[in-house]
């Protein structure tokens, strides 16, 4: 079933990941009412706020962001990035799936010890990196696949209507493809694609074809779908708060990356080892749980 | 907080995770929240417009020409199967909302 604990490198590089996105996407917000796109509550109950009311809370999702990224309170700081986006999507109506996706993703990602690694100040935890919740966020990657897919099963989609539709516009995609035996085939391919990935990333096996079917299905989708350089830049965003969730599924980072990146915590080092609080938690022989020998 | 709480509650977290999209899915018509639907149904009014020899414009209706090409509206094939269906017009445009989509000569 579920390993108690997963290497924390790969964890903390989708930490980055989901920093850098929530900086450029708070930049975004924060330029929103300033860009014409006036705020208006997602739902009627909501009061209408003015404007420096948006621009503070994009501010304080762009500090957060940074903190993110750099590893510096980094948990505290993805749960105020989630909440901000939150905020922002109810309060001024900037709904989109991407923003929803980081701020479910930021909220997830606080419940982990994405601090672990690859950080300014790097936290010990004498019990590893515990699994759950990595393997929560795991499930919704999946989970986000499985729904895009079941939104699609539509004779609209499946007929290459949608794909015809977003062609004519892109500023990308060729016009001479924007024909019957080229649409439906991509069609159904994108449906199965987004219904192989969300399992296949689960297995191995599987799992190298599922992360190269994943990043090109992305890049198909910015290719196809842009119709301008914002539109560029979102579904960027979109495809790596998506892809960068690929990291969640691996051991390690690529071998390019890794041999780049200082070793883990020197020997020595003088910070605290943060200890589990739930010390009743029955720790198994040789388990990464078991605490270490006192010294003396 | 024990770690057989946050179990339980972050199984509480995966059935939230679960349930809210397939609620949305199930409840609401696109444009959809909370259901990672990236594709909404497109709300695109396809118009067909023959012209006839004289220059007068004739309504079609793409469902004369049956499934599936009624449906896809894209590509020659809705307008030639139209063309072929009234052999007194002289081409089929089709409008893509107010805009002209493509012009197809008939015959």
């Amino acid at each position: 079933m579920i390993p108690e604990t997963v290497p924390g490198r790969p964890l903390a590089a989708y930490r980055i990941v989901l920093g850098l996105v929530a900086v450029v996407r708070a930049l975004a917000l924060t330029a929103n009412p300033y860009l014409g796109n006036r705020p208006h509550p997602l739902y009627p109950f909501l009061p209408a706020l003015p404007t420096p009311v948006w621009t503070v809370v994009g501010l304080v999702m762009l500090a957060a962001a940074v903190l993110v990224v750099l590893g510096d309170r980094a948990r505290p700081a993805a749960a105020t990035v989630g909440i901000c986006v939150f905020v922002l999507m109810w309060g001024a109506g900037y709904y989109g799936n991407g923003a929803y996706l980081l701020a479910t993703m930021s909220i997830l990602i606080s419940f982990t010890r994405c601090d672990a690694g690859l950080a300014l100040r790097p936290r010990r935890y004498a019990d590893g990196v515990w699994a759950p919740p990595v393997y929560l966020m795991r499930a919704q990657v999946t989970i986000v696949y499985v729904y895009a897919a079941l939104g699609k099963l539509s004779l609209d989609f499946l007929s290459g209507n949608g794909l015809a539709s977003w062609g004519i516009h892109s500023a990308l995609a060729p016009r001479f493809l924007l024909v019957l035996p080229v649409l439906v085939p991509m069609a159904v391919g994108a449906v199965a694609t987004e219904l192989f990935v969300a399992v296949a990333l689960w297995f191995r096996r599987t799992r190298p074809v599922a992360i190269a079917l994943g990043l090109l299905l992305h890049l198909c989708m910015i290719g196809w779908i842009s119709d301008s350089l914002i539109a560029v830049v979102e579904l960027t965003c979109f495809a790596a708060t998506t892809t960068g969730g690929y990291l969640l599924f691996v051991d390690r980072l690529p071998r390019v990356v890794e041999r780049r990146l200082p070793e883990t915590a020197p020997a020595g080092d003088p910070r605290p080892v943060r200890r589990p609080r739930d010390t009743a938690w029955p720790a198994r022989r040789g388990s990464p749980r078991t605490p270490p020998p006192s010294a003396g | 907080m024990n770690r057989a709480l946050a179990s339980r509650l972050l199984v509480g977290v995966l059935a939230l995770e679960i349930v809210v999209p397939a609620v949305s899915l199930a409840t609401t018509s696109t444009p959809r929240h909370y259901a990672w639907s990236m594709f909404v149904e497109s709300s695109t009014d396809y118009r067909y417009v023959g012209l006839t020899g004289d220059e007068a414009q004739v309504p079609l209706d793409p469902a004369e020409v049956g499934r599936p090409w009624s449906a896809i509206h894209y590509g020659p094939q809705t307008p030639q199967r139209l063309c072929a269906l009234h052999p007194e017009l002289t081409s089929v445009t089709r409008f893509y909302d107010a805009d002209l989509e493509s012009v197809q000569p008939c015959g």
